[in-house]
């Protein structure tokens, strides 16, 4: 019993297209995942495994592999364990292969739900290059809906998707959205005075106009950038040491990934 | 190197009275929707693709968009003689005030946008 499910592994905001190949075997009851997966994606085995078992259904008491090609690109993410998932509903003969064939998959799963996974989008414009379609969680419909030419599935939870699958119940497909998860950004409100500050920050945020606050300790300046956030949407808000070198400012870490 | 900066302001402290106060400043909400009827304005001025900001438009296209009333060139003009302002500030300038322009969703820049402008270059402070 073997199936093949089509995902991608993130370098940057680059795709590289990974095949997830799931192996049932007879032999002592085990599941492996190989194929430079990280602790991340090593861990998938037992999201996978209680997903599965949310939905009432239980590994099979054989030798499973599970591997992830090419062998020789590091994968990183949570997003392996929905397609590890449908590899295995497909070599359980659960769902059938022709159903997800010309689709990249990606998603967290652990209970029977689908959670939101970084990089949707640089997938959808992957797959919508290639001439694939998506599925992807239902909280990242939205952004996938941006890249144009393909078809999504966005599913909430693994009943839903199989559903869909086998055409019992069909999801709607995604619209175009800003994400609206807040990312609770402290509210101007809070502040006291500093009329022409906030005034200055309005502009700012309108133009992207960098900004120059002077002023003694304990004035607002740490308080009014902080909530620069919240008036243009997603834009993250980092605060560095004062002390912090230019090395640690811009460097740090291996790889770089989505959503940073 | 501080001429590099579009907005350059002096954040004074905060009086007892006004820490005191029981009135609430704007919501972040409020401000946010006017910011984003700002930059929808600024899309459709220029068609130069969503991520062209007023803080990143070249000297060539501020040439093709910003249009100043006689009042404010001559107040611009003046600002740059006086202050012994850079041709980079000067430009800085123009961006700032077509976002000002922007947020009162007006096409031509007048004085008392400019002078505006002009304000949020506290260079005094550190000379």
């Amino acid at each position: 019993m073997h199936a093949l499910v089509q995902t991608i592994a993130f370098r940057g905001i680059d795709t590289i297209p990974v095949d997830v190949q799931v192996h049932i075997a007879n032999g002592l009851p085990t599941i492996a995942i190989v194929g430079l997966a990280d602790k991340a994606v090593a861990e998938s085995r037992e999201r996978v495994r209680a997903a599965l078992s949310s939905i009432g259904l239980a590994l099979p008491p054989k030798r499973i592999a599970v591997n992830l090609a090419p062998a020789d690109v590091v994968k990183e993410g949570a997003h392996f364990d929905l397609p590890i998932a449908l590899g295995l509903l497909i070599a359980m003969g659960v769902v059938s292969p022709d159903a997800i064939a010309d689709r990249v998959v990606l998603g967290e799963a652990l209970d029977g739900s689908i959670q939101q996974v970084s990089g949707v989008l640089p997938a959808a414009i992957a797959a919508s290059a290639s001439g694939q379609h998506l599925i992807c969680p239902a909280a990242c419909g939205p952004e996938a809906a941006w890249a144009s030419g393909l078809d999504i599935i966005a599913a909430p939870d693994l009943v839903s998707l199989l559903n869909h699958l086998k055409g019992v119940q069909i999801l709607s497909p995604p619209e175009p959205k800003y994400l609206s998860v807040d990312r609770n950004y402290p509210d101007m409100s809070d502040l006291k005075g500093q009329d022409t500050a906030r005034r200055v920050l309005e502009i700012a945020a309108a133009g992207s106009h960098n900004l120059l606050m002077i002023g003694p300790p304990g004035a607002g300046k740490s308080m009014l950038a902080a909530r620069l956030g919240g008036l243009i949407r997603t834009r993250p808000f980092r605060e560095p040491h004062h002390s912090a070198s230019m090395a640690a400012l811009v460097g740090g870490g291996p790889r770089i990934r989505p959503d940073d | 190197m501080i001429d590099r900066f579009d907005l350059i302001i002096e954040v004074p402290e905060v009086t007892a009275d006004l820490l005191l106060a029981p009135t609430a400043n704007e919501p972040s909400h409020v401000i946010a929707q006017r910011v984003e009827a700002a930059r929808a304005y600024a899309t459709t001025r220029h068609n130069q693709g969503a991520d062209c900001v007023n803080a990143r438009l070249q000297p060539d296209q501020l040439a093709d968009i910003i249009n100043f009333d006689e009042d404010a060139a001559l107040l611009l003009k003046t600002a740059v003689e006086q202050s012994h302002l850079s041709a980079r500030a000067y430009h800085k300038i123009q961006r700032v005030a077509r976002t000002i322009a922007d947020l009162n969703a007006e096409a031509i820049i007048s004085r008392a946008t400019i002078a505006e402008a002009l304000a949020y270059r506290a260079m005094p402070l550190l000379a």
